[in-house]
């Protein structure tokens, strides 16, 4: 069954949303990315065009000012409960994760790396 | 030395791949891409340099938007920020260059990338290569039997043939090109190459053209008394046409710089075009065919 279009995020789209808790626009945002990341995630201009595209399309971010060709955005209240129900989905599967791999006898939510 | 030169890009829409190897390799050797103006690109000589291009898609800025754009200055300005520099447009197609050694790419989503590719191709290739398929396939029905029979006539047929096999490989190569790409893009792999669709559409395009020639020589060489004027006929037709295709050009981005709308941009061009078919059409036949 095909899955619905944001029902699950990929990294550059989570992280765009996430700097777009503060109105920010095209490079705050890809150095925003990049900060956060470590670099680990690489946000293209064209990429993050398309991507503030789809959002705003969407109804998840709303453009708040617009100076010349600069266009700045922020998260509307759909896009934070999107971005909360993602979040949620993440700490489900961090969740499962270490019930997995939790070590035999150790207490429920202690893992391997609690060992001494 | 010349400053500026004209080629005659054989490169398609979708090969984003194959025209930023295009552009790199000619600043490397000291052409730098000014405009496209189709089917003609606009070069202009600067100092030979390691210059990277990349290309994205717009699918709602075409030859006929007018400008400037709103949608295509956001998009300068985001990349402007990454030390993207705009080159030109192209029907859709956003050509960019960057002097830097190691740029950030301008697309690092390939889902978005071929989202983007189809999207354009839908709304401005798609539809004209439909017609001219079409345009094709009357005209190898109303011309099949327009030659005495002979080589000249198998030629003239293989020519109609090949005429309107292109358009229609074109399409279903792409389409063929879009599945295993959207295939890839879900298995989280990149886009596949397709210059291989270009280097096929640019075989039918010179078996077209070798085949017109063919036509020509051997309609020289064994056609009955009479044959010359046809010759020089068919060769005036088609460069006219090509002169044509290119006021038809050059008019679009014209108003569209101008700010005429799309509608009224469309209207007035292909008005022009049929005036400027008509009186060619009247020339030729009147001083030509029947001199």
């Amino acid at each position: 069954m095909p899955r619905e279009k944001f029902q699950t995020l990929t990294e550059p789209m989570f992280y765009t949303l996430l700097c777009l808790h503060r109105a920010a626009y095209g490079a705050e945002i890809m150095e925003q990315v990049a900060a956060l990341t470590g670099g680990a995630v690489r946000l293209g201009p064209g990429t993050l065009y398309h991507l503030l595209e789809e959002f705003h399309a969407a109804g998840l971010i709303t453009e708040s000012d617009a100076l010349g060709r600069r266009r700045t955005y922020r998260l509307t209240p759909k896009g934070e409960a999107l971005l909360q129900n993602e979040y949620a989905r993440l700490c489900r599967l961090t969740d499962d994760y270490r019930r997995v791999f939790r070590p035999r006898g150790a207490a429920p939510g202690q893992d391997k790396e609690d060992e001494p | 030395m010349k400053d500026r030169r004209i080629a005659f890009e054989l490169l398609e829409l979708y090969d984003w791949q194959g025209v930023e190897r295009r552009l790199e390799r000619q600043a490397a050797k000291g052409w730098r891409l000014e405009k496209i103006v189709s089917p003609f690109w606009y070069y202009r000589r600067a100092k030979p340099a390691q210059v990277r291009y990349a290309v994205t898609y717009l699918p709602n800025v075409g030859e006929a938007t007018p400008r400037p754009d709103p949608e295509a200055q956001a998009l300068d300005a985001v990349c402007t920020a990454a030390g993207w520099e705009k080159i030109c447009d192209w029907n859709g197609m956003q050509i960019f260059s960057n002097e830097q050694p190691d740029p950030l790419p301008l697309e690092t989503d390939e889902r978005l990338r071929l989202q983007a590719i189809h999207q354009t191709l839908k709304r401005h290739w798609m539809g004209p290569m439909v017609i001219v398929a079409v345009c094709l396939f009357l005209m190898l029905l109303f011309c099949w039997g327009w030659q005495e029979s002979g080589p000249a006539q198998y030629i003239w047929r293989a020519m109609l043939c090949c005429g309107v096999l292109y358009p229609v490989s074109e399409l279903g190569l792409y389409g063929l090109w879009y599945l295993r790409a959207r295939r890839a893009v879900e298995r989280g792999e990149k886009c596949p190459s397709n210059h291989a669709l270009t280097l096929i559409s640019n075989g039918f395009c010179a078996a077209v053209i070798a085949l017109f020639v063919l036509f020509l020589v051997v309609t020289l060489l064994e056609g009955p008394p009479g044959s010359g004027g046809r010759v020089v006929y068919m060769l005036l037709y088609m460069i006219g046409y090509m002169a044509i295709v290119w006021c038809i050009s050059r008019l679009r981005i014209e108003l569209r710089e101008r700010g005429f709308s799309a509608a009224a941009n469309w209207g007035l061009v292909i008005l022009l075009a049929f005036v400027l078919f008509f009186v060619l059409q009247m020339l030729l036949t009147q001083f030509v065919l029947y001199a």
